[in-house]
């Protein structure tokens, strides 16, 4: 068997919450389906039309009571994705760190608005009582270092911790953090990915941008109305490569850019979305002919979904399938790297390509390859994915097998 | 190891102590007008100290950054929590997307037209010590040189009240190590050091790079132990000075 590429991980574990469901099972039942969970929210009254892929309540546990300071809605989404039986993660991350040391073990987590959720409740008491409700807890709550020590702390690691909060790449960025820690002999296995939670302040901030679908989003459609909001997490665990990894799915390269054009519009032809795919292709040795897929950011606004469009006929032409999925999870901001990483992951191990749920008619204005329905017995061999975020910030991703 | 290249920093409130370290006043001037008007003290901050940084290295700018704060844009998303509470919608578009922790990275690539990644990350006391890690990690992966800017302003005061930190942003330009510039190692932790917390730091991870920096500074040739932040086990760095 050939060794895999040189900037090559394998990906040992993951596990995932969104509004699909707890568990990588769930997330695989909502891609064959393709039917949209995305619903009126409920977690809080919006005051306007809207759309959003909630995270049942009664599937979030509350935290253990030594770290109940932790406590919030994120923390309780990433308590449920690491302990998902069939997704083993847990159990995973506590071999690493038996097999390496705790300290060689970091914890590099994704998320847009970290614990604000719980912020939004505290600010109703300061308004009504002029104070703080006691129990929050600035520092372990929604400082955006917040979850990931707080996962730092249920997993008894004491590697590198930190966040990474580059808006919606949050999490894909954090993988790639991930990959050069490891690579540069600082850790030998890296919990990674993202957790963002629905708030008020995302909600509202993107209805002032107008970007705030009335419906179920609809991406890459040619009368696709804007973005609908989820939640949820996606954590992938990295390892230094051990000879009995050589049959995982691995992180093959990753490629990162910035558009240096706007704060919130992406740049029209994609100049910075396409830097990142080549960047991603360079690193892993792979040419553009050789991804049999690319999972889309495809968040369902008019300019993001051109722009990158754009930057897929630049870098592919119009063969390469390719679709979006925000139409089943919603768009998860900061873990939407981390659960896309997971839908790549599923994708190649149980052999399908992704459609585009909320698709009826691809924008005539695309040329190229959209999957509207899922497609099931094919055996892809390498995937692209694509996360990009306020600021201009591009990220793409490459998972695939080593051999 | 990585060498550093270059040097800056942004005290805005600083008195005489801040004098040995040269020009530490607030000049963002590198942001358009109507920006430097609505952007937080915080990115301002992080682009003065960035863009002297820059300078002290011979001038280019297009190198990947790491921007490492541990509030970042807290004073933003303060207004818009009150905002919230008090159901004055429509939020304010601006506020919004200032408030991402990646706004002083966005807004430096844009200033400085560069296509290079820009990192946004937070690590609370550790964001000095763990920001040069992952600088240090670029530098590994093959970056030429990678621009570090660890920053934060004052928090809210109902937030926290007893954090009373000085307003800092201290940048770096780092880079392949060669023998005449100081050099830094890989931070790591130290579980037996004593973990006092170096002069004049209170909490704000930036000022906790002030330590390194009067080092390299003022310093003679030889090898130093400097401590990077607070805590037990405290991070420490190894610098060489020619």
């Amino acid at each position: 068997m050939p060794p895999p590429p040189p900037h090559a991980l394998p990906v040992t574990a993951c596990a995932v919450a969104s509004d699909c469901g707890v568990g990588s099972r769930s997330l695989l039942d909502a891609l064959r389906d393709g039917r949209t969970r995305l619903r009126p929210p409920r977690l809080f009254e919006a005051g306007f039309p809207a759309f959003t892929g909630e995270v049942d309540a009664a599937l979030l546990p509350p935290l253990p009571g030594h770290l109940a300071r932790f406590d919030t809605r994120n923390a309780r989404l990433a308590l449920a994705a690491l302990d998902d039986a069939d997704d083993g993660l847990r159990a995973a991350v506590l071999r690493a760190r038996e097999r390496y040391g705790a300290d060689r073990v970091g914890v590099i987590l994704g998320t847009s608005t970290s614990g604000i959720y719980e912020t939004e409740n505290a600010y109703r008491s300061l308004a009504e009582t002029g104070r703080l409700p006691p129990r929050y807890d600035f520092v372990h709550q929604h400082a955006w270092v917040a979850t990931a020590r707080y996962l730092q702390a249920e997993l008894g690691l004491q590697g590198p911790c930190y966040a990474v909060s580059t808006a919606c790449s949050s999490s894909s960025k954090s993988l790639i953090s991930a990959q050069r820690l490891i690579q540069a002999g600082v850790c030998d296995a890296v919990l990674a990915g993202g957790v963002d939670s629905l708030c008020r302040m995302t909600l509202h901030g993107f209805k002032s941008l107008d970007l705030v679908s009335e419906t179920p989003c609809t991406p890459l459609d040619r009368h696709r109305s804007g973005i609908s909001l989820g939640e949820g997490a996606g954590l992938l665990l990295l390892e230094r490569p051990q000879p009995e990894h050589a049959g995982c799915v691995h992180l093959l390269g990753a490629g990162e850019s910035s558009d240096a054009h706007h704060m919130t519009a992406p740049h029209p032809e994609g100049r910075g979305a396409a830097l990142a795919m080549q960047r991603a292709l360079r690193q892993a040795g792979l040419a553009a002919a050789d991804i049999d897929y690319v999972n889309l950011h495809a968040t369902g606004t008019t300019k993001n979904d051109a722009s990158e469009m754009a930057a897929m006929q630049a870098v592919f032409g119009a063969g390469t399938p390719c679709s979006g999925t925000k139409g089943l999870t919603g768009h998860t901001l900061g873990a939407a790297g981390g659960i896309e990483a997971v839908i790549a992951w599923l994708s190649l191990r149980e052999g399908l390509l992704p459609g585009t749920c909320g698709l009826r008619e691809t924008d005539p204005a695309f040329d190229a390859t959209v999957l509207r329905d899922t497609r099931s017995g094919v055996a892809p061999r390498r995937i692209m994915s694509n996360n990009f975020g306020f600021g201009g910030n591009n990220t793409t991703l490459l998972f695939g097998w080593a051999q | 190891m990585v060498a550093v290249l270059g040097r800056g920093l942004c005290l805005p409130q600083a008195g005489a102590e801040a004098e040995r370290f040269g020009d530490c006043s607030l000049d963002a001037s590198l942001l358009p007008p109507l920006t430097r008007r609505r952007t937080s003290l915080a990115t301002r901050m992080a682009v003065s100290a960035a863009d002297r940084a820059c300078r002290d290295a011979g001038g280019g700018r297009d190198m990947p950054a790491v921007f490492v704060s541990a509030i970042g844009e807290m004073q933003v998303t303060d207004r818009l929590c009150q905002a919230i509470a008090g159901g004055a919608f429509p939020l304010s578009p601006t506020l919004f997307h200032n408030s991402v922790h990646n706004t002083a990275a966005g807004y430096w690539s844009i200033a400085v037209d560069t296509r290079q990644p820009m990192q946004a990350m937070a690590a609370l006391a550790d964001g000095f010590a763990l920001g040069l890690t992952e600088a240090a990690c670029q530098v590994a992966a093959g970056a030429q040189q990678v621009l570090l800017v660890c920053y934060d302003e004052a928090m809210p005061d109902h937030l926290l009240p007893d954090y009373t930190w000085q307003p800092c942003a201290l940048a770096l330009v780092l880079g392949a190590p060669g023998d005449d510039r100081p050099r830094l190692a890989m931070p790591y932790r130290d579980t037996a050091a004593d973990a006092r917390a170096p002069a004049f730091a209170v909490h704000n991870p930036a000022v906790q790079g002030l330590a390194l920096l009067e080092q390299i500074q003022d310093g003679p040739p030889g090898r130093h132990r400097v401590q990077l932040g607070p805590g037990n086990p405290a991070w420490f760095t190894e610098l060489v000075l020619p």
